[in-house]
C-alpha cells in the first residue's frame, strides 16, 4: 500500500529495506549512486549527471558533507548505528552518497531472478535551506553492466517485518522518497522532516508516496 | 584500521587514496564532478539573485554557492 514507511529505513539494524530484483544475470556487482533529480518530481532524469543540490554539497553547519546515506545489505545486516559519519573516496559499505564520487558496491553480484538489498537513511544539518523542495530533489540510481539481453528491474520497499518481509512494488516516476519525522501518518501526512536548532538530525522514518 | 589504496579517476586519470572498498571503475573524483556541476551552480545563483523574496536560508545558499564558483573558477589577473 503506498504511501507508507519502509520498515527499518534509516541508522537501524535491518536488512530488509529496500529491494532490486534482476530478471537476467549481471556481470558485475552493480553500483548504487543517489544523483540531482532536475526534473519535478514525479518526473525524474533518464540518468544522473550533477550532485549540485544541497543534499549533496552539503552545508556549512554539516562541513559540506552529503546528507544520504546507503548500506548493501545483501549479504548481511549493517549492525546498529551503521551510518558513516563522512563520505569514503570511490566505493564504500556502507558509504554517503554523491554521484560516482562517494557510493555503494554491492557485495555480490545477482544471477537471473536474484535480488539485491539495501538500507537508506538521510542526515539533514540545522542549516539546510527551507523551503527544501529543490535542493533535496534527487535520485537513487543503481549502475550495472550484464551481457546479451538486458535484465527487467524491479524496485520493492518492506512493509511486513525484518524476520517476515512484505515487499510492494516501487514503480521509478511513479513514486518517490521521503525522509520524515518519526510516527508520521503516512496515510494522511504531513510528510515532514523537522529541522534541530543546531547541528543534524537523521529522518526517524522513510517511506514511499505517489 | 582499514588499509588505505590508491583509485584513479575514469576522467582525468588523476589518483586519490582512499579506505574504501568495491569497484573503482567508475569512481569520478571530486575536482571533476565540481566542473560538471558548475553550469547547475551559476544556474542556481542566478536563480537565487533573481528572487527578490529569499528566506535567511535562500541567502546563506547564494553564499555558499558564490563561494563554491569563486574557488571553481578563480579571476584571472
Amino acid at each position: 500500500m503506498i504511501p507508507n514507511k519502509a520498515t527499518g529505513a534509516g541508522n537501524n539494524n535491518a536488512a530488509n529495506v529496500f529491494k532490486i530484483d534482476f530478471s537476467k544475470a549481471l556481470s558485475t556487482a552493480p553500483k548504487l549512486e543517489a544523483w540531482d533529480n532536475s526534473e519535478t518530481f514525479p518526473a525524474r532524469d533518464v540518468a544522473g549527471a550533477t550532485v549540485a543540490k544541497e543534499i549533496f554539497t552539503g552545508t556549512t553547519g554539516n562541513s559540506s558533507k552529503p546528507m544520504l546515506y546507503l548500506v548493501a545489505t545483501t549479504s548481511s545486516a549493517p549492525g546498529a548505528d551503521w551510518k558513516p559519519a563522512s563520505a569514503v573516496a570511490g566505493s564504500n559499505n556502507p558509504n554517503r552518497l554523491k554521484g560516482s564520487t562517494n557510493y555503494v558496491t554491492d557485495p555480490t553480484t545477482p544471477g537471473a531472478e536474484e535480488s539485491i538489498l539495501f538500507n537508506l537513511g538521510a542526515e539533514v544539518p540545522y542549516d539546510a535551506t527551507v523551503p527544501s523542495a529543490t535542493e533535496m530533489a534527487h535520485m537513487i540510481q543503481v549502475r550495472y553492466t550484464y551481457t546479451g539481453d538486458a535484465p527487467v528491474l524491479t524496485w520493492s520497499f518492506n512493509e511486513g517485518s525484518e524476520e517476515t518481509p512484505s515487499w510492494t512494488e516501487i514503480t521509478p516516476g511513479t513514486h518517490g522518497l521521503r525522509y520524515c519525522n518519526s510516527s508520521t501518518s503516512w496515510a494522511a501526512g504531513p510528510y515532514k522532516l523537522t529541522l534541530p536548532a543546531s547541528s543534524v538530525v537523521d529522518a526517524g522514518e522513510v517511506g514511499i508516496t505517489t | 584500521m582499514s588499509k588505505e589504496i590508491e583509485i584513479t579517476c575514469s576522467v582525468c586519470g588523476g589518483k586519490v587514496k582512499t579506505t574504501g572498498s568495491g569497484d573503482f571503475s567508475t569512481f569520478v573524483c571530486e575536482n571533476c564532478q565540481e566542473k560538471r556541476n558548475l553550469p547547475i551552480y551559476k544556474k542556481q545563483i542566478a536563480e537565487l539573485v533573481n528572487n527578490k523574496s529569499n528566506t535567511e536560508r535562500q541567502k546563506q545558499r547564494l553564499k555558499f554557492l558564490q563561494e563554491k564558483v569563486k574557488k571553481l573558477e578563480p579571476v584571472k589577473k
